[in-house]
C-alpha cells in the first residue's frame, strides 16, 4: 500500500484529512445501510465530496477504480444478457425438474442445485431473477407451499456463489485485489462450497421439503412442460455456449499470460455480440447490441466506482492502515485468530449490511495487515475468511443480500410475503451452522 | 386545440367497487381497449387495459416479471386460461387497474395528449384540479371532434 504522508494532502479549509476523509466515510455508509436513498447517489455523492474536499484529486481518485472488477461485471452482465435469449435457463430448469418426475421434494432440490451452478457462474441477482419464477410456477402447479422454494433459492444462490471467483462481488472484488485466480477460487473455496451443499441438500429433503405433497395429477401438469420447447435460437445457444467455455477457460488459463478476468470477460462479451447477428442487416445488429447494453446494470457500476474512490480516500490518508495495525494489535498478530475473527466479522456484518461496502473497506485493511501476519502465505487463509464469511453470511438474514431481497419482492409480487421474522428463523441458524462448518474447513486445511 | 375539444365524455362511469365481471363486458361490448375508471366520489381511480387483462391470463409467477420474453415450455390447456379468467371477472376492478395511469387537464393543450397516446397508452383520461373525471381522449375521439368542425365549417 502507498502511504501518503497527511501533511501533503491539502484539506478544504484545512481540515484534519483523517478525520474529514474518516467523516465521509461514515456518513455515506451510513445513508447507504440505512437503505432510504438510491445507493448508487450515495456513493457519487461521497465520492464526489472525497475529490472536492481536497482529499483525493480527480486523478487519485480514478487510480482508486478497480478496472478489473468493473470489466469483470459488466462483461458478465453482457454475456448474461445475450444468453438469456437463448431460453438456455429454463430448458436446464425444465429438464431438472424432469429427472425428479416432478416429485415436488425432488423439484425443491433440484431447483436448488441449479440456481447453485448458475451462481456459481452468473451474480446471484440474475440467477434468482431466472429462477424464481419458475419455481414459483411450479410449486403453484403442484399446489404445494411457495415458501420453501422461496427460502432454498436464497440459500442456493449464497452458497453457491461463494464457490467461484465470479459467483459474489465479494468474491470479484477480493480476487481483483489478490491477483488470486479462478482456480485459486475453485481449490480453495469448492470443496467447502461442495460440503455446504450435500448438508444443504439434506437439510432441505428433511426439514424445508418434508412438507410437500402432491397428486400424482398434479405431477403430471408439470410433466407436461417441453423443456426442449424453451430453446428459442439454436444458432445462438451454439455460438454463446462456444463463448461461455472459452471465457471460462480464459479465467483459468489467463493468469498464465497475465491477462485478467476483466479483460477476458469484455473480450467474451465483445466477441459474443459481434457473432450474435453476425450476417443480420446493421439494423438488425444494432437492436441486438442496444437491448444487451440496455440490460446492463449501469447503476450498480457507477456504485462500485463511487465505493472505490470513497475506500480510496480513506486509505489515502491512512486510516485503514491505522485500524489494521489494531486489529492487529487485538489478535496479537496470530494468523489463526485473525482468520477466524474476520470470518465471523465478515459473517455477521454481512447478515445486517450490504457486504460490498463492507467488503471494499476490509480489502486495504487486509492488505495493511499482510506483513504484520507473516507475509503474503500467512494472509491467504484471512482472505479465503473474508470472502467465505462475506457470500455465506448473506443467508443470515432477508437483508443479507441484494438476492435475498430481490427473491423476497418476487415472491410478494406472486402473492407469497415472506417476512423478515420467518426468513431469519431459518436463515440464521442456517448461517451460523454454514460459518462453523467454513471455520473447521478453514482450521483443517490452512493451520 | 384544448383537450376539452377533442375528449369523449363518459356517460357511464364504472367504478373500482364493481366486479372486474362488469368492465370486461363493457369494453367487449364496445370494443375498448382502455377504460377509465373512478372512485365512489367520481375520482379518476386508474386505467383498465386490455393489455393488463391479457397479462393477467399468464400465470403469476410470469407475468410479474416484466423481463421475461418467452415461456414456451409451458404447456396449458384450456382449462388453465378458464380458471384464470374466472378469478379475473371474481376479484373487483379496483383489483385490475393501473393507478399511475398519466391524465391530462381539460385546458392542456391537445399535443400534449398526443405525445401520451403516442408513447404510453391508447386513452389519455381528462381529468379536472380536483380529481374528477371529465372524459377521455382516443384517437377515435379526436377523429369525431374534427369531422364535427369540418361539418360546422361546411
Amino acid at each position: 500500500m502507498n502511504q501518503p504522508h497527511q501533511d501533503q494532502i491539502s484539506t478544504i479549509f484545512g481540515l484534519d484529512p483523517v478525520i474529514l476523509s474518516a467523516s465521509i466515510l461514515i456518513i455515506t455508509f451510513i445513508v447507504l445501510f440505512s437503505d432510504r436513498f438510491n445507493r448508487t447517489v450515495i456513493t457519487l455523492i461521497g465520492a464526489s465530496i472525497m475529490i472536492i474536499s481536497g482529499i483525493l484529486t480527480q486523478d487519485q481518485a480514478i487510480t482508486g477504480i478497480d478496472f478489473n472488477t468493473l470489466a469483470l461485471l459488466a462483461g458478465m452482465m453482457l454475456i448474461v444478457a445475450v444468453i438469456r435469449q437463448t431460453g438456455l435457463f429454463e430448458y436446464i430448469s425444465i429438464w431438472a425438474v424432469h429427472l425428479v418426475k416432478g416429485d415436488p421434494r425432488g423439484v425443491l432440490i433440484v431447483l436448488s442445485l441449479v440456481t447453485a451452478l448458475f451462481s456459481a457462474f452468473l451474480d446471484n441477482l440474475t440467477t434468482v431473477l431466472l429462477l424464481v419464477p419458475i419455481a414459483l410456477l411450479i410449486a403453484k402447479k403442484l399446489e404445494v407451499s411457495p415458501y420453501p422454494f422461496l427460502i432454498s433459492q436464497i440459500l442456493a444462490s449464497n452458497i453457491g456463489g461463494t464457490a467461484t471467483l465470479i459467483g459474489d462481488p465479494p468474491n470479484i472484488l477480493i480476487g481483483s485485489a489478490t491477483g488470486y485466480s479462478f482456480m485459486d477460487f475453485l481449490i480453495n473455496l469448492g470443496p467447502v462450497v461442495f460440503i455446504l451443499l450435500v448438508l444443504t441438500t439434506l437439510f432441505f429433503y428433511f426439514y424445508l421439503g418434508s412438507s410437500l405433497q402432491t397428486s400424482q395429477e398434479n405431477r403430471e401438469r408439470i410433466m407436461r412442460f417441453c423443456p426442449a420447447d424453451s430453446i428459442q435460437d439454436m444458432a445462438l445457444l451454439k455460438i454463446s455456449l462456444m463463448i461461455i467455455s472459452a471465457v471460462i477457460a480464459g479465467f483459468i488459463f489467463g493468469e498464465h499470460y497475465g491477462i485478467r478476468p476483466g479483460t477476458i470477460a469484455i473480450f467474451g462479451a465483445a466477441v459474443l455480440l459481434l457473432l450474435s447477428d453476425f450476417g443480420q442487416s446493421s439494423q438488425v445488429e444494432g437492436r441486438r447490441v442496444r437491448e444487451a447494453f440496455a440490460e446492463v446494470e449501469w447503476g450498480a457500476l457507477f456504485f462500485f466506482m463511487g465505493l472505490f474512490i470513497v475506500v480510496h480516500g480513506v486509505e489515502h490518508t491512512g486510516i485503514l492502515q491505522i485500524l489494521g495495525e489494531k486489529l492487529i494489535e487485538l489478535t496479537k498478530g496470530d494468523p489463526q485468530i485473525t482468520t477466524f475473527a474476520l470470518l465471523w466479522l465478515a459473517a455477521l456484518a454481512s447478515a445486517a449490511i450490504d457486504n460490498i461496502p463492507f467488503v471494499t473497506t476490509m480489502i486495504p485493511l487486509v492488505e495493511s495487515m499482510e506483513s504484520s501476519l507473516g507475509g503474503a502465505d500467512a494472509v491467504e487463509p484471512v482472505w479465503w475468511s473474508l470472502a467465505l464469511g462475506a457470500c455465506l453470511g448473506g443467508n443470515g438474514s432477508l437483508i443479507g443480500a441484494a438476492a435475498n431481497v430481490m427473491v423476497a419482492g418476487l415472491g410478494e409480487r406472486a402473492g407469497y410475503p415472506l417476512s423478515f421474522m420467518t426468513f431469519i428463523k431459518i436463515g440464521m441458524p442456517f448461517m451460523l451452522l454454514s460459518v462453523l462448518v467454513a471455520n473447521v474447513y478453514i482450521y483443517v486445511v490452512y493451520f | 386545440m384544448d383537450c376539452r375539444t377533442c375528449m369523449s365524455p363518459l356517460s357511464t362511469p364504472l367504478y373500482t367497487y364493481q366486479s372486474a365481471g362488469t368492465v370486461i363486458d363493457f369494453m367487449r361490448q364496445h370494443h375498448l381497449d382502455c377504460v377509465p375508471i373512478v372512485d365512489r366520489d367520481n375520482k379518476f381511480a386508474g386505467l383498465v387495459s386490455t393489455e393488463k387483462l391479457m397479462r393477467m391470463l399468464l400465470p403469476k409467477s410470469i407475468s410479474m416479471m416484466r423481463g421475461i420474453k418467452h415461456a414456451s415450455y409451458l404447456h396449458e390447456s384450456i382449462d388453465d386460461l378458464q380458471e384464470r379468467m374466472n378469478d379475473i371477472r371474481s376479484q373487483l376492478i379496483g383489483d385490475l387497474l393501473d393507478p399511475h395511469a398519466q391524465t391530462v387537464h381539460p385546458e392542456a393543450a391537445l399535443a400534449d395528449a398526443l405525445l401520451l397516446i403516442s408513447e404510453h397508452q391508447n386513452v389519455v383520461p381528462v381529468v379536472l384540479d380536483n380529481g374528477r373525471l371529465m372524459g377521455a381522449i382516443s384517437y377515435f375521439s379526436i377523429m369525431h371532434a374534427v369531422e364535427a368542425t369540418h361539418g360546422k365549417t361546411a
